[in-house]
């Protein structure tokens, strides 16, 4: 049975978006942490709970579904992910599709794990 | 000969290179296996190790890849003639640019995702790394000086353009707060702060805005606007201040604050541009004119045809920028090996196709060479390439005056963009390198401003082309240097490497041929004019020693590292050689 696919949208910490080789050079003259974690000490506070967060709870998916569910990230800043924003309806952030079909917005960790399981999915050990 | 010619001659080299070429060597040499686990897979933390989809990567790449040197180089190449500058831009991605960027990524995958500095240390000796860590300064230098060139003299010194420049950095800040501080929908704070950035490039297109610019940069009534001092005139010096205010607030605000949003809403600005350019050029498919195939083998500012054509396009044909981004960013993102070749080979020809476009500004929107000449020419080239780009919008009806301004303002803020994250870099640098004996530079602002002074030393001292020229080569070092790692690796692995050493061989004789030129240039020919500085039209003797003694240093320091890392790299052959598994072949 092929993977489900869960698509979160989140407007990801980009202390490299802006141009990733500028941002390498730091990186590889040890002049400076890895971009993304630079990027995300950045932000206010409020947001880097919620990455820390949403991380964890993207981790716990993938531990517990394995190779049974495909966990997709969008950027709603990015031209895909504007378009999937657009084609889901998504105005919350984050927001999970799964299978293309339930849509949960926030963070109810629950409902989350109730479309994934009525998509089919078992937890790995379950 | 006609646009659309010059298009599917790229789109060939693209179906060639891509699809012969590169997927032969990807097949018999580099063999990618999915079966393999990449970096992605093997070390995923989330933050630096993250597997990704193979378009989302190549979106990633070309961003990374593509930015004012794809744009520039060609149109300043120009100059010796179109037809050398073209077949460089597709003979170069063809043979060159794509084995690059694609090795480097194969290689970072197949070393754990170790860093360029690391396998450097490890494939060629311990003080490469020291090497090219000062290449590195020189090299970002070069970049605040060349791009605070083009945005500070030759784009914001265009009346129409300064207040709409400020209005969409204005409505980027917007744009952060809508998104970090209200927490609004992504897709409003989007059509919000895209519509009104375009009001904004417009309101400043007004007769109103540009009077009260022309006042300030001293053009009112179209008269020229004065010298303050050295050879900086009142616009020049307006505009150099207002590039440099904008990078302190981009390099001393949290990045959330300032940079992304505005590159956020940029992003919006230059990929609507981009497509209304292509468009508008489809639909008038003009032809070259008198453009000359070949004009001349020694080009003013910028010198012989070879070495030189080489260093002034880099990104578009090569860049050694590129491997920096491939051979760590990109390889410990990719989900399987086999993206590889879509990844980085897709990315540096698609980036040949963008090159194209902007050496289509510089030949056909102006109908003639001496159209280009008085556009700015290769010294004026960003100047050039927005009122290029408003004549092709200007064929589906976009007034001419605000597609030029829209031209200016796409590209102040793709440098822009970069620079703020060249001077956090020089800050950071300079505080780790001399915060011990003097503290005061550990200060974020302190160690801003002296970035800022030091890129305005370059911008106000330096004429463009020396600086771009330069640059290229330190560039082409850089890419002489991944030629050369990825040759030791193939080697190491006992794979065939011919196809990588004759590119490094070539580009590495270029690249120190362009830099011996250059030193030359500066100490030998143009300092002597000095001597006699009426006959030699030289209107500033001081300005123009000095110009030639800091061009002139660099292209020394740079052939130094270029000979520390030669002489390195011929012993590590040799190791190589000696050690390479019986299955290693030319």
């Amino acid at each position: 049975m092929p993977p489900i696919p869960v698509d979160v949208f989140y407007p990801v910490p980009e202390g490299w978006g802006l141009c990733q080789a500028c941002e390498m050079l730091l990186t590889r003259a040890d002049l400076g942490q890895a971009p993304p974690q630079r990027g995300l000490e950045e932000l206010p506070p409020e947001w880097q709970a919620d990455f820390q967060r949403l991380s964890a709870l993207i981790f716990d998916m993938a531990g517990r579904y394995r190779e049974r569910i495909l966990i997709r990230v969008y950027d709603p800043r990015s031209l895909q992910g504007i378009f999937k924003a657009v084609r889901y309806g998504v105005r919350r952030y984050p927001t999970f599709v799964v299978a293309g079909r339930t849509k949960i917005a926030g963070w109810d960790q629950a409902a989350l794990t109730q479309a994934v399981e009525r998509a089919g999915v078992v937890a790995v050990g379950g | 000969m006609n646009a659309l010619v010059v298009l599917l001659i790229s789109v060939l080299a693209l179906v060639a290179g891509y699809w012969l070429y590169a997927r032969s060597i990807n097949r018999t040499v580099l063999q990618p296996d999915d079966k393999k686990a990449t970096p992605a897979k093997m070390y995923m933390d989330g933050v630096d190790f993250t597997p990704a989809n193979r378009n989302v990567l190549f979106g990633y790449q070309f961003k990374s890849i593509a930015a004012l040197g794809p744009i520039l180089g060609p149109i300043i190449a120009v100059q010796w003639g179109w037809l050398p500058a073209l077949l460089w831009i597709v003979l170069g991605t063809f043979f060159i640019g794509w084995v690059q960027d694609y090795s480097s990524i194969i290689m970072g995958v197949r070393e754990e995702g170790q860093s360029f500095g690391a396998l450097s240390y490890r494939l060629i000796s311990p003080r490469s790394r020291t090497v090219l860590i000062t290449f590195i300064y020189f090299y970002l230098w070069l970049i605040m000086g060349s791009f605070g060139v083009q945005v500070g003299f030759n784009l914001l010194t265009n009346p129409a353009v300064p207040l709409g420049a400020i209005i969409v950095i204005l409505v980027g800040l917007l744009a952060g707060q809508m998104t970090y501080k209200w927490k609004q929908d992504i897709i409003l704070t989007s059509v919000v702060t895209v519509v009104l950035s375009f009001v904004g490039i417009w309101v400043g297109t007004q007769p109103f805005a540009q009077n009260l610019f022309a006042s300030i940069l001293g053009v009112a009534g179209g008269k020229a606007s004065p010298v303050l001092f050295l050879q900086v005139t009142q616009a020049k010096f307006i505009g150099s201040l207002l590039v440099v205010i904008i990078c302190y607030f981009g390099a001393v605000l949290p990045i959330w604050r300032w940079a992304q949003p505005i590159n956020y809403v940029s992003f919006w600005i230059v990929f609507l541009g981009i497509l209304g350019g292509i468009i508008g050029l489809l639909l008038w498919r003009p032809g070259m004119g008198d453009f000359p195939a070949y004009r001349t083998f020694n080009v003013a500012g910028l010198g012989p045809l070879w070495p030189m054509l080489f260093v002034t396009i880099a990104c578009g044909a090569i860049s050694g920028w590129h491997s920096l981004v491939s051979s760590s960013g990109t390889a410990r993102q990719l989900e399987k090996e086999t993206d590889a070749l879509y990844v980085g080979g897709g990315a540096m020809f698609l980036e040949m196709i963008f090159a194209t476009v902007a050496f289509l500004t510089a030949t056909v929107a102006f109908g003639s060479y001496n159209g280009y000449v008085q556009a700015g020419g290769g010294a004026a080239a960003a100047r050039v390439f927005s009122v290029g780009l408003a004549t092709f919008m200007n064929q589906w009806g976009l007034d001419k005056t605000f597609g030029t301004a829209y031209g200016s303002i796409f590209l102040t803020l793709m440098a822009l963009t970069i620079m703020y994250l060249v001077v956090r870099f020089m800050r950071v640098a300079s505080s780790e390198a001399l915060g011990d004996a003097f503290p005061p530079i550990r200060n974020v602002h302190v160690g801003t401003v002296i970035a800022l002074a030091l890129t305005l030393a370059l911008i106000w001292l330096v004429p463009f082309l020396q600086i771009w020229a330069v640059f290229g080569a330190a560039n082409q070092l850089m890419a002489s240097l991944a030629l050369l790692l990825i040759t030791l690796w193939l080697m190491s692995k006992g794979k065939q490497y011919l196809w990588t050493l004759i590119p490094f061989a070539f580009m590495f004789i270029t690249t120190i041929g362009a830099l011996l030129y250059k030193a030359y240039e500066a100490f030998f020919i143009n300092l002597p004019k000095t001597a006699d500085p009426v006959a030699n039209k030289i209107a500033n003797v001081g300005e123009f020693t000095a110009a030639q003694v800091i061009i002139g240093a660099v292209a020394l320091v740079l052939v130094g590292a270029a000979l520390f890392l030669a002489w390195d790299g011929l012993k590590a052959l040799q190791r190589g050689r000696a050690s390479a598994p019986v299955a290693a072949k030319a």
